[in-house]
């Protein structure tokens, strides 16, 4: 068993959930996303933000637009679609529950260590 | 030091230094490969070539000349290094990772799609490539299916070809019959190719050495071991091991040159772990990617003095075979050469009897330029490819090569239909005699040419035609032959003779020939040069004078030419054939008599 595996595995259920939220706040292009995710303590790798958007996007749950921009290439903005809120609704329910549930077994555990 | 170059990437104009450049594409070739197995992955591929484009451009931005190997590992480290990103985004990773199969699976970690049927071993299906080809795909298809190199495939197919093209036929069949497929290139077969890396050569042993996994020098032996062979073998007296190494030696040579012609150089990292048949993931790709890396940052290279003797001999046999090869070239380029001025001398004498051999005026031309196009392309592919491999140029218009080779087949078609049009003038033979009426002699017949009134001589050195001042060409086609008489009397047959197209033709031909003949009681004299009566064409047209004496008579040759006692044969049947026929061969001045058993001997 591969702690790096078991804590990769943890992270990706919730990027897309963080990803979704993000988007869910205001139109974004990618580097943003990741800045705003660092900012708030969670790394995430362009090379797998990139890769995660689009999927999402062939999912319809996103869109985007081309906008251009002052210092490279044009950048795509995302939003998200109808679909895309029904979805986050759902991971946003499943998530209370689970950090809830989480929670409540760390604390209750927290005594007996 | 190193040198900066500008690419372009994601459409803008990038200063970058050499050593960034290489691992900038290996990282880009990474991504590209490994998003490109999954639906919408080049949009993927696309976005980050974007994204890292827009980061080198705020470096530049803020100090940078150009774009050194240090920002392309931070940048690097922003988009994730191959194996984070696999970490991160493939979910079989992980399941493999935990059922401790990577190392063994075969389809590579390729997020969601690997289940292409082609590499798993019952589905595999035998399709036309389309991703690897050079004509249709077949022998790529054949080699994915087989689980070979297509280069061996493509070799086995090019050797059949020598039993009566039978490959070619196979090939075609296969087209025709197989579906075509695109084969992802990330579903890699071993790969030969060259391997520049250690290289002596060509870098030829060393790619067949990562390919079948033994030391370059086993390799190497193997291709030297037949001239080591054929001295040792000479010296302890083994003459036919020593003659089997004399065979083998300039096989392996020529081996290696063709090898070295046709397989490419493995440049990349992946060719180079194509070759050595590594699994093309992650850990091997970022594994390699650095020693490549620090291999590059330190290159002198070293050559140790085995080294260098080996160098010294391998160089030293290559020079030898390409002398030879080089000398043959040349002997055949002066061959061409030599055909061409002979054309051009055969031209000047031929010429003058173009009116005689070609019923068109347009045939001699057209004969000519087409005959001297066959000879000269040739030589111009020849000089072409020398220029070629001496300046190892960029492509050249191959448009010239295709127009010149179809100028060749063109112009040896044209030689041939108009050499087989004049031949097939002489297909038929016809052939008649007619009776002459003649007064009897009163003592010694006496045969003896007419005298001439035409001056002019025969065209150059054919003494057989000649031109007459009254225009035209007169043809030395009339002969003598005295047999022996059925009865008492003298007799005279003129057989007409001539070929033609068709009997038809070659009848009228027969016909047209102006026949006459003088008599002066005991002297009968023959025209020694004929027109032609009106036909343009020569086509074997003959005449032949038969004088039949009576058995126990005597008669005498008088001062005739060679030309009485010849008989021109024109023949076309399996192949073509211009004969001489002789007759009893007369010496002018000389008396003959017929014997009572119808023999001719000549009487002193």
């Amino acid at each position: 068993m591969n702690v790096d595996n078991t804590q990769s595995q943890m992270r990706k259920g919730v990027l897309e959930f963080c990803i979704l939220s993000i988007i869910r706040n205001g139109e974004v292009y990618p580097s943003e996303i990741s800045d705003k995710m660092k900012l708030a303590g969670l790394n995430i790798l362009e090379g797998t933000l990139y890769p995660l958007l689009t999927r999402l996007k062939n999912a319809s749950l996103l869109n985007y637009r081309w906008e251009e921009s002052l210092s490279g290439p044009p950048r795509k903005y995302f939003s998200l679609t109808d679909e895309g809120e029904v979805f986050y609704q759902e991971l946003a329910t499943t998530w209370n529950q689970l950090s809830t549930a989480v929670n409540n077994i760390i604390n209750a555990n927290e005594p007996e260590l | 030091m190193n040198k900066v170059i500008n690419i372009s990437l994601a459409g803008r104009l990038l200063p970058i230094d050499e050593e960034a450049y290489s691992q900038l594409t290996n990282y880009l070739n990474w991504l590209k490969q490994y998003f490109g197995k999954e639906k919408g992955g080049m949009e993927i591929y696309s976005d980050m070539e974007d994204r890292i484009a827009e980061l080198f451009h705020d470096k530049l931005k803020k100090d940078n000349i150009s774009i050194s190997a240090n920002d392309v590992q931070s940048v690097i480290k922003i988009m994730g290094s191959p194996e984070q990103i696999v970490m991160e985004t493939s979910d079989e990773y992980i399941m493999a990772e935990e059922a401790g199969t990577t190392a063994q699976q075969q389809t590579g970690n390729g997020p969601a799609e690997a289940i292409t049927n082609l590499t798993s071993p019952s589905g595999k299906r035998f399709v036309r490539n389309t991703n690897d080809k050079l004509l249709g795909g077949v022998c790529s298809g054949a080699a994915s299916y087989l689980n070979l190199d297509v280069t061996v495939v493509r070799i086995v197919f090019l050797l059949f070809t020598l039993f009566y093209g039978s490959s070619i036929l196979l090939y075609l069949l296969l087209w025709i019959a197989l579906p075509q497929y695109a084969i992802p290139t990330t579903q890699l077969k071993r790969r030969l190719y060259r391997d520049l890396d250690g290289k002596l050569l060509g870098g030829v042993c060393k790619g067949l050495s990562s390919y079948v996994n033994v030391s370059v020098n086993w390799v190497r032996l193997f291709f030297v071991f037949p001239l080591m062979g054929i001295i040792f073998f000479n010296i302890i007296n083994e003459d036919d091991l020593a003659s089997f190494c004399a065979a083998m030696f300039p096989t392996l040579i020529i081996l290696y040159i063709v090898l070295w012609a046709i397989l490419p150089k493995a440049s990349t990292l992946t060719e180079k772990m194509e070759l050595r048949g590594e699994k093309i993931d992650v850990q091997n790709l970022s594994a390699a990617l650095k020693t490549e890396n620090s291999n590059t940052a330190v290159k002198p290279r070293q050559d140790n003095i085995a080294t260098i003797l080996l160098k010294i001999i391998a160089y030293g046999i290559l020079f030898f075979v390409l002398g030879i090869f080089a000398i043959v070239l040349l002997s055949i380029l002066a061959g061409l050469l030599g055909l061409l001025f002979g054309f051009s001398t055969a031209g000047a004498v031929v010429m003058p009897f173009a009116d005689i051999i070609f019923e068109q005026s347009w045939q001699p031309v057209v004969l000519y330029i087409s005959a001297t196009l066959a000879v000269l392309i040739p030589i111009i592919f020849i000089v072409r490819w020398l220029v070629h491999i001496a300046r190892k140029p960029q492509r050249t218009n191959k448009w010239v090569g295709y127009s010149l080779g179809i100028g060749f087949l063109v112009s040896v078609f044209m030689m041939f239909y108009i050499i087989t049009d004049v031949l097939s003038d002489i297909k038929r033979e016809y052939s008649v005699t007619e009776s002459i009426p003649m007064a009897q002699p009163t003592d010694t017949l006496l045969i003896e040419p007419m005298t001439d009134s035409v001056v002019t001589g025969g065209l150059g050195q054919f003494s057989f035609v000649r031109e007459t001042v009254k225009g035209g060409y007169e043809f030395e086609v009339m002969s003598v032959n005295v047999v022996a008489s059925p009865d008492s009397m003298y007799h005279l047959n003129l057989i007409r003779k001539s070929n033609g197209r068709d009997i038809r033709t070659a009848q009228r031909y027969a016909a047209a020939l102006p026949f006459t003949f003088r008599q002066d009681s005991n002297t009968v004299r023959f025209p020694r040069y004929l027109s032609l009566g009106g036909t343009k064409v020569f086509r074997g047209q003959l005449l032949t004078a038969e004088i039949q004496v009576p058995k126990g008579k005597a008669f005498r040759m008088g001062a005739i030419p060679k030309s009485f006692s010849q008989q021109w044969h024109l023949k076309t049947g399996g192949g073509y054939t211009i004969n001489i026929k002789q007759h009893p061969r007369w010496s002018p001045n000389t008396v003959y008599k017929v014997e009572e058993n119808g023999s001719i001997v000549s009487v002193p």
